[in-house]
């Protein structure tokens, strides 16, 4: 049950927490157990997407609004994103230097790397592993709003656990 | 689960190099069958279950139970919508 001190808190700051972390913001309001069972689940669910189609789910140029989704879940998307665009140029360096080796564009170097297993920085996902891991990006973001909403309905109503 | 759901057709040790080759966050999981996405849905279900239960019972105690319950009718949903859309594709 939120205590009367927690329910006090600012809805903005319950908001950007809930937003930082994935539950804090319920955690504030005196709900630990609540915050850590719901702020888990998300970012399980958000390793489990990334842990399926690898880094390459989260995207902020290529799928920007699958981002908007993913962005929801705080600042691990956009450490992901990051990362991502990372090893995007780092590939593209050794893509480079493949098809200038054996004289290929960089589309054809790719294609031929990828075909042949070279080994690539990080490897590109397609199709139903592509989709799969986006989506539980994506969820876990979105069911984030969810908690930010509802941290932020209990702050301002004070409501009872 | 890895090995059942990858490397079913090799050898034990062919399986096992090509579990060794997977690197975390950098490639892709190896899941080329249909029913492989079908079975990815089910952790998703439970966890979108277990959010939205956690937030909108006013206690935890029932968490597992109510969990358990939601998630079962959303798949059997799932199934439902599954089969009807495959009838009307294939039959009608």
């Amino acid at each position: 049950m939120p205590t009367p001190a927690a329910r006090s808190k600012p809805w903005p700051i319950i908001a950007v927490a809930g937003w930082v972390l994935p539950g804090l913001g319920h955690a504030l309001l005196g709900e630990g157990r609540r915050g850590l069972v719901v702020g888990g689940m998300m970012l399980i669910l958000f390793i489990a997407g990334l842990l399926i189609g690898g880094i390459d789910v989260v995207d902020r140029e290529r799928d920007t609004l699958w981002f908007a989704g993913q962005a929801m879940i705080g600042p691990a998307a956009f450490i992901a994103d990051y990362a991502h665009q990372r090893l995007d140029e780092k590939r593209d360096r050794q893509v480079d230097a493949y098809g200038t080796q054996h004289n290929l564009g960089q589309h054809e170097a790719l294609t031929q790397m990828v075909r042949t297993d070279q080994p690539l920085v990080y490897r590109t996902s397609v199709g139903r592993v592509n989709e799969i891991g986006t989506l539980y990006c994506a969820i876990a973001g979105v069911m984030n709003l969810l908690a930010i909403l509802d941290a932020v309905g209990r702050a301002t109503a004070g409501r009872k656990a | 689960m890895m090995y059942e759901l990858s490397t079913s057709s090799l050898e034990p040790q062919a399986a096992s190099l090509v579990l060794a080759a997977w690197r975390p966050l950098l490639d892709p999981l190896d899941l080329h069958h249909p029913w492989h996405a079908i079975a990815l849905l089910v952790p998703l279900v439970v966890a979108i279950a277990v959010v939205y239960k956690a937030l909108k019972l006013p206690s935890l105690q029932r968490l597992v139970g109510e969990t358990a319950r939601l998630s079962f009718y959303i798949v059997a949903l799932m199934a439902m919508a599954a089969a009807i859309l495959w009838f009307v594709v294939e039959i009608v």
